[in-house]
């Protein structure tokens, strides 16, 4: 069952300075996590690196599959402990103040959907997860990922 | 997998080991109660799926839960929704900052850019 994730945000800066944010290395690794290799252009590969954590190295490997300049990046997003790929996508749209409205979509999200996931992260499942599989949470609260990473 | 979790009976089984570091099929079958044959059926599609190692102690059979298959199981995109909204509201502190403003005379005067955080 996939399950797709939509983000979008309106930003004060011009398509132009979203765009580099969004491909410039030293921008990436300032408000995302550190990255290497990477450059906008399609096919090329690179590696953003998290905290690494028991059960997760902290290695997500990407690959770009589409670029259209100051309108659309695309790549593939694998952390090494996923076993399918998915896909991450930025859509930058300018808006009539000379902002850009950004949406990111998130997708190829396969797994338990439904009741099942339900069931498996109800009680005590949760608790278990954080215990024995710690890395298997990038976002969690009580595991910054990048934490030392944010701006300043 | 998800065949191996799909069955209430089975489910019972891992939430019982979830708690316990390793349990003896005798007390898996009297927590859930059910027969014996029944339990060793579904151990071993437990088995088969690698959630679940059987040991021997004398004649004893233990079990005990492996988690690392419930990877397959995580909820990735709740887990990467909240990633993402935090690294938004970094890209638009790092877009903040980096937001030309020499004379202190910005579109946010209060924060001079630098922070973090969401506006």
């Amino acid at each position: 069952m996939a399950r797709d994730i939509k983000i979008e945000t309106r930003l004060p800066d011009p398509p132009e300075v979203v765009w580099r944010a969004l491909t410039d290395p030293d921008a990436l690794r300032a408000w995302l996590m550190p990255i290497e290799g990477f450059a906008p252009a399609v096919g090329n590969r690179f590696r953003l690196t998290a905290k690494p954590m028991p059960g997760w190295d902290g290695v997500i490997h990407g690959e770009v599959l589409e670029v259209d300049e100051y309108r659309l990046l695309s790549y593939r997003w694998q952390g090494t402990q996923m076993k399918r790929p998915t896909t991450v996508t930025w859509t930058l749209t300018p808006t009539d103040g000379g902002g850009t409205r950004l949406r990111l979509d998130h997708t190829g999200f396969t797994g338990v959907g439904g009741a099942i996931l339900r069931l498996m992260h109800q009680g005590g499942w949760r608790k278990f997860l954080r215990r024995h599989l710690p890395g298997h949470l990038p976002g969690q609260r009580d595991h910054p990922v990048d934490s030392e990473h944010t701006p300043e | 997998m998800f065949h191996a979790v799909s069955d209430p009976t089975r489910r019972g089984v891992l939430e019982v080991l979830r708690d316990q570091e390793e349990l003896a099929v005798g007390a898996i079958a009297e927590r859930l109660e059910v027969s014996m044959p029944l339990l060793s059926r579904h151990l071993a599609v437990l088995r088969a799926a690698g959630l679940v190692v059987e040991q021997h102690s004398g004649r004893r059979r233990l079990y005990r839960l492996q988690p690392e298959p419930l990877h397959e199981l995580h909820d990735w995109a709740a887990t990467f929704a909240e990633f993402w909204t935090e690294r938004l509201q970094g890209l638009a502190g790092y877009l903040r900052s980096t937001r030309p403003d020499p004379t202190g005379r910005g579109d946010v005067p209060d924060t001079g850019g630098s922070r973090p955080d969401g506006t």
